[in-house]
C-alpha cells in the first residue's frame, strides 16, 4: 500500500463501502489520484473526507431510489406472476409445499423454544433473582433455619424454601388430591417478586396455618371460586387456611401448588429437600462477585466447625436458567437443525428456480427484445417468488401449529410454559422474517441470472440455455445441499446411535406390564407402625384380588423417582471398617421383587417373615455390591455387617444376589443398594408395584378405586407404568434423536431432489449434443456413466465439505450423546455411504433417460 | 436511465470533457481551476459523478489522446470522453443556462 496520508486512507476506505457497480470500476483510479494529490504536497484533509462521505451517501441514495422505482412495476408484476405460475402448477406446488413445510417446522420449533426459553416470567425484574446453593443459613436453638443475616444484608432480599414433595390435600367436600408443597421463609414471595392475585398471602405477621395456593390448583380443585380465600383445607390431615391465590404462571419451585410458611410442621421434613435459597440482587450487583464473597464467608465459618472437610462453594444461578432446566440445549439444537433444513429447502428451490429461469431464456429474451427492461424481468422473477413465498408463509402457520404439537409431544412436561404453545406476535414475526429471508434466498440468484439472460437477449444471443454461469450456480447450490445434508445426517446418526445405546442399557427392572404408584399415610389416623402396617396389608390383599393383577409388592423407594435415599455402610464380616461400602438402604417385599422383575442370580429373597420390627438380619444385594464385598465368590448365604442409622453394626445374612439395578435410569451407574424386608417396617411413604397380565395402564382406575375404598383421604399418586417412567427419564434425548432423524430424512430427500433436478436439467439441456454423440456412434451407457460421474463429482465435493463441517460442529452435541463420541467414525462412515447411495440413485434415475434418447428426434427438435 | 438530473458537478464534468478525453486527475484539476473548488469537489465525488454519467450513457471510457501528459511508468489510467448523447445533453443544458442568464440580464441583475 502506498502512502496516501490519513485523509487519503479514509477516503479509500469509504470508497470500499460504495455499491459494487461504482466501487469496482474506479478504485485504482481513485487511489492513483489520491497518490498524485499526496505527491503534489496537497494532503487530503477533512474536506476530502467530507466529500467522500457525501459521495457515499449519494451513491447509496441512488440505490435506494432505484429500489423504489423497482417496486413501481410490482402491481403489474404480480398479475403477470400469477399468470405464469398458473401455467406451471407443478413448480408452484413444489415451491409452496416445500417452503410451507420447512418454514412451518422452523416456526413450530421456534414457538416451543420461545414459550420455554424466551417467555417473560411473571415476576418483577426476574433477571435480578438468583438461586443460591448452598444458601448461607443459621439454625436456631429450636432447630429452625433462617437466612444468615450476613447474606441477607448483602442482597436486596433473600429467602429459603424447602421442597416437600407431595402432600394429601382435602378440601371441605370431595376427595383428597395429591399436591406438591413447598415451605417458604417470610421473604420468599418478596424475593421472587410476586404478589397474590387474591387475598393477603403469607405475611410476616400471619398465622402459622396460612397457605397460599397456585392459580392452577385454584382453577382445578376449587373451580376458580374467589370465596376460597379464608376457607379451611387439610394437608396430610392437618388444618390450614387458604390466605391467598397466586397469579397464573407462577410456578416456583416447579410443580408446587401449595406454599406454607417456613418451617411450620415437622411432619413435612420427612422426604423433604432443602433448604434452598433464592436471592434478589441489588440492581447492578455482580452475581459472580457475590458468589465469591459468600463462598469466602462460608469457608471461614466452615473451617472452624469442620476442619478436615472442604467447604462447599456457593453458586449463584439465574432463576431463568434454573427454570429452563434440561430442555435448553435440545431445543436450541432442534432450532438449529430445523433452520438448516429450511436453508436446504431454499437452496434447492433456488436451484429449481434457476433451472426454470434458464429454460425460460427464450421467453425472457423475447420480452427483453419487445422492450421490457432488465429491471422489469428481475422484478417479475422476484415477484413470482414472493407470491409463492407469501402463500407458503400463510400455509406454514398451519404447519407450525402441527409441528409445535409434535415437538411438545416428545418433550417432558417439566418446564413451565411448555404445556401449551400459541401463535403469539413474536412467533408471527419469526414466521414473517423467515418468509422474507426464504424469498430472498430462493429468488435472488435466479433473478440476477434472469437479468443477465435478459441482457444477453437484448444482444441477440439466443443460445442462453447452455449458459455456463447458470450451470455453475446450480452446481454450487447442489454442493452446498449435499454438505449441509451430510452434517444433519451425521448428527442424527450420532443421536440415534446414542439413543440406541441408552435403550440397550439393562435397567434391572421390568419396563413392561408394571404399574407403580405412591401412597403417603398422614400421621393423623396412622400414628404408629402398627396402623401403617395394617393399611399396607389391606392394600396388598385388595390389589391382589383385582382381576389382571399378577403380583403386588411394596417398597419405600420406587426407581426413577426424585426422592433421595440416605446411605448406610455395609462390610464383609471380619473385614476392617475401612473396607466398608456405602449403599442406599431400600426396603421391599418379596412380592415387590417379583412384580418389578428383579432377576435373582442366586439364593432366595426374604424366605421368612421377620419376627421383630426393624429387623436387619436378612439382606438382598445387587451384584455390584456383592462383587465389591466378596469378589467372584457367591455372596448368597454369607454374612455381612450392616451399620444402621444409629451407627450400630448388625450381622446380617445375604439371602440372595440380584442382577444390577439402575434406579436413576440408563444414564446412571448400577445403583449401590441394599434391600431389606419391607415387612419389618411401616413407613409413611409406600411405593407400590403391580405386575399386570396385560396393559398395566388399564388398571389405573381400579388402583384409584382401591385407594379410595381403603381411605378416601389417602389418594394414590404418581400412578404410571415403569415404561412411562423410563421413557420420561430419556424423553429429552429421545425427542432430539427422533426429531433429528426426521429432519435428517427431510434433508436427505431435499438434497436428492436437488441432485436429481441438476442431472435431469443437464440431460434435457444437452439432448441435442447427446443426440449428435449417439448418432456419431457413442454408446448410450457411456454417456450415462459420464453424466453420473459428473454428478458424483459434485456429490463427492459436497461430501468432503460436509465431513469437514461435521467434524467441526458435532461437538455441540457432546452433552446429549451417550456412549458415542461426537466424531464417531462408524456414524461418519455410515453417513458417507448413505449419502453416496442416495446421490447415485438421484443422479442415475434422470441420467438413465439418455439411453431412451432417439438421436433423430433429438436432432430434429431445433 | 437516460433521465439523469443535471447537477452542477455533472455539468462541470461534461464541460471539462468537451475538448477531449481526460482522466480523473486532470478532470479534478480542471474543475478546480474553473471554480469547482468552491463546490468542494474531491476525488470521491468526482468518481461518483463519472459512474453516474457513464451509467446514463453521457460519457464513456475512451482511448488516451495522443501525446498525453502521462508519465510512461504510471499505471494505465482510465480516460473518459463524451458520447454523442453526452455532447447533445451538454448543448441542451448550456442552452438552458444561456436562457436563464439572458433572462437575468433582461431584469438587470447582471450586465
Amino acid at each position: 500500500m502506498r502512502r496516501l496520508g490519513l485523509g487519503g486512507w479514509i477516503v479509500t476506505l469509504l470508497w470500499r463501502l460504495h455499491p459494487r457497480r461504482s466501487r469496482g470500476r474506479f478504485s485504482s483510479d481513485l487511489e492513483a489520484d489520491l497518490q498524485r494529490l499526496h505527491d503534489a504536497g496537497r494532503t487530503v484533509g477533512w474536506r476530502g473526507v467530507a466529500d467522500a462521505m457525501l459521495a457515499l451517501a449519494r451513491a447509496w441514495g441512488d440505490v435506494l431510489v432505484d429500489g423504489l422505482t423497482l417496486t413501481e412495476g410490482w402491481g403489474e408484476g404480480t398479475r403477470s406472476a400469477v399468470r405464469t405460475l398458473r401455467r406451471s402448477p407443478g413448480y408452484a406446488a413444489l415451491v409452496v409445499g416445500m417452503l410451507a413445510l420447512s418454514l412451518g417446522a422452523n416456526t413450530g420449533v421456534f414457538a416451543v423454544a420461545h414459550a420455554a426459553l424466551f417467555k417473560t416470567l411473571p415476576y418483577a425484574a426476574p433477571e435480578q433473582v438468583y438461586a443460591v446453593t448452598p444458601p448461607p443459613i443459621r439454625m436456631s436453638a429450636a432447630g429452625q433455619w433462617s437466612v444468615s443475616p450476613d447474606f441477607a444484608s448483602t442482597v436486596a432480599s433473600a429467602a429459603l424454601y424447602i421442597e416437600n414433595g407431595g402432600a394429601n390435600l382435602t378440601a371441605a367436600h370431595g376427595d383428597a388430591r395429591r399436591v406438591s408443597v413447598a415451605q417458604v421463609s417470610d421473604d420468599f414471595f418478596q424475593t421472587l417478586g410476586v404478589e397474590p392475585a387474591l387475598g393477603p398471602g403469607l405475611t410476616a405477621g400471619g398465622a402459622d396455618d396460612d397457605v397460599v395456593i397456585s392459580h392452577r390448583l385454584w382453577a382445578g380443585a376449587f373451580a376458580s371460586d374467589p370465596a376460597v380465600v379464608g376457607r379451611r383445607v387439610a394437608l396430610n390431615g392437618r388444618d390450614f387456611r387458604v390466605s391467598g391465590i397466586l397469579p397464573p404462571g407462577v410456578d416456583f419451585p416447579v410443580g408446587v401448588d401449595v406454599w406454607v410458611p417456613f418451617p411450620t410442621w415437622n411432619d413435612f421434613y420427612s422426604g423433604a429437600y432443602g433448604p434452598y435459597g433464592i436471592a434478589r440482587l441489588n440492581p447492578g450487583q455482580d452475581p459472580t462477585a457475590l458468589a465469591d464473597v459468600l463462598s469466602a464467608r462460608v469457608r471461614e465459618e466452615y473451617a472452624a466447625a469442620n476442619a478436615p472437610l472442604d467447604a462447599p462453594r456457593v453458586r449463584l444461578r439465574a432463576l431463568r436458567d434454573e427454570l429452563e432446566g434440561s430442555v435448553r440445549l435440545p431445543l436450541l439444537i432442534l432450532l438449529g437443525v430445523a433452520g438448516v433444513v429450511a436453508l436446504l429447502g431454499c437452496l434447492n428451490l433456488a436451484g429449481v428456480t434457476l433451472a426454470r429461469t434458464a429454460t425460460r431464456a427464450e421467453e425472457l429474451s423475447v420480452r427483453r427484445a419487445l422492450g421490457a427492461s432488465g429491471r422489469r424481468i428481475v422484478t417479475q422473477i422476484l415477484v413470482e417468488t414472493l407470491v409463492l413465498a407469501t402463500l407458503a408463509g400463510v400455509a406454514s402457520l398451519l404447519a407450525a401449529l402441527w409441528a409445535s404439537r409434535v415437538v411438545l409431544a416428545f418433550l417432558p412436561g417439566e418446564v413451565p410454559g411448555l404445556d401449551h404453545v400459541e401463535i403469539t406476535p413474536p412467533v408471527l414475526i419469526f414466521a414473517g422474517v423467515g418468509t422474507v429471508v426464504a424469498c430472498i434466498l430462493v429468488g435472488l440468484v435466479p433473478a440476477l441470472h434472469g437479468l443477465r439472460l435478459g441482457l444477453a437477449g437484448s444482444r441477440g444471443d439466443r443460445r442462453a440455455t447452455t449458459d455456463p454461469a447458470a450451470v455453475h450456480a446450480q452446481s454450487v447450490l447442489v454442493v452446498a445441499q449435499v454438505a449441509l445434508t451430510f452434517c444433519l445426517v451425521a448428527a442424527a446418526g450420532l443421536l440415534g446411535r446414542s439413543l440406541a445405546h441408552l435403550q440397550a442399557v439393562p435397567l434391572g427392572f421390568a419396563t413392561e406390564h408394571v404399574l407403580t404408584f405412591g401412597i403417603r399415610l398422614p400421621s393423623e389416623g396412622y400414628p404408629d407402625t402398627e396402623a401403617r402396617r395394617g393399611y399396607a396389608d389391606g392394600l396388598v390383599s385388595q390389589l391382589s384380588s383385582v382381576p389382571g393383577v399378577e403380583d403386588v409388592g411394596l417398597t419405600d423407594f420406587l426407581p426413577l423417582s426424585d426422592h433421595w435415599r440416605s446411605g448406610v455402610a455395609i462390610r464383609r464380616e471380619g473385614s476392617p471398617e475401612s473396607d466398608e461400602v456405602r449403599v442406599s438402604w431400600i426396603r421391599a417385599t418379596p412380592g415387590y421383587l417379583d412384580a418389578m422383575g428383579f432377576q435373582v442370580l442366586s439364593g432366595r429373597p426374604f424366605p421368612v417373615v421377620p419376627s421383630k420390627p426393624g429387623d436387619l438380619s436378612h439382606v438382598v444385594l445387587p451384584r455390584v455390591v456383592a462383587a465389591q464385598l466378596f469378589g467372584e465368590e457367591d455372596a448368597a448365604g454369607r454374612t455381612v455387617l450392616v451399620q444402621d442409622f444409629r451407627r450400630e453394626w448388625h450381622a446380617a445374612t445375604v439371602d440372595a444376589v440380584v442382577a444390577d439395578i439402575r434406579l436413576k435410569g440408563a444414564e446412571g451407574q448400577p445403583s449401590r443398594l441394599m434391600l431389606t424386608d419391607f415387612r419389618t417396617s411401616g413407613p409413611v411413604y409406600m411405593g407400590v408395584a403391580i405386575r399386570a397380565s396385560g396393559n398395566p395402564l388399564l388398571l389405573v382406575d381400579r388402583v384409584h378405586d382401591v385407594a379410595r375404598s381403603l381411605d378416601p383421604s389417602v389418594p394414590a399418586f404418581d400412578v404410571s407404568s415403569t415404561a412411562q417412567r423410563a421413557g420420561k427419564a430419556i424423553a429429552a434425548r429421545r425427542a432430539v434423536a427422533i426429531l433429528g432423524m426426521v429432519f435428517a430424512g427431510c434433508a436427505l430427500l431435499v438434497a436428492a431432489m436437488g441432485l436429481h433436478a441438476l442431472v435431469a436439467h443437464a440431460v434435457t439441456r444437452r439432448r441435442r449434443e447427446m443426440g449428435i454423440r449417439i448418432a456419431l456412434g457413442a454408446r448410450a451407457d457411456r454417456l450415462v456413466g459420464r453424466a453420473l460421474a459428473e454428478a458424483l463429482k459434485l456429490g463427492g465435493l459436497g461430501l468432503a465439505i460436509g465431513l469437514g463441517l461435521a467434524l467441526a460442529v458435532t461437538k455441540v452435541l457432546d452433552s446429549l450423546l451417550f456412549g458415542v463420541p461426537p466424531r464417531d467414525p462408524w456414524v461418519l462412515a455410515a453417513t458417507a455411504v448413505t449419502l453416496t447411495v442416495v446421490a447415485t440413485l438421484a443422479a442415475y434415475l434422470p441420467a438413465r433417460r439418455i439411453t431412451a434418447l432417439d438421436p433423430t428426434e433429438a436432432l430434429r427438435e431445433e | 436511465m437516460a433521465d439523469l438530473r443535471m447537477t452542477p458537478l455533472f455539468f462541470h464534468v461534461l464541460l471539462a470533457l468537451s475538448d477531449g478525453a481526460k482522466h480523473g486527475y486532470a478532470l479534478l484539476q480542471e474543475i478546480e481551476a474553473r471554480g469547482g473548488s468552491a463546490m468542494g469537489v474531491g476525488p470521491s465525488s468526482l468518481y461518483y459523478a463519472l459512474g453516474r454519467l457513464e451509467d446514463a450513457g453521457l460519457i464513456r471510457e475512451a482511448d488516451a489522446p495522443a501525446g498525453s501528459d502521462d508519465e510512461p511508468h504510471e499505471e494505465r489510467r482510465k480516460y473518459f470522453g463524451l458520447t454523442r448523447s453526452g455532447r447533445t445533453r451538454l448543448g441542451e443544458e448550456t442552452r438552458i443556462l444561456q436562457d436563464i442568464v439572458a433572462h437575468a440580464r433582461e431584469r438587470g441583475i447582471v450586465r
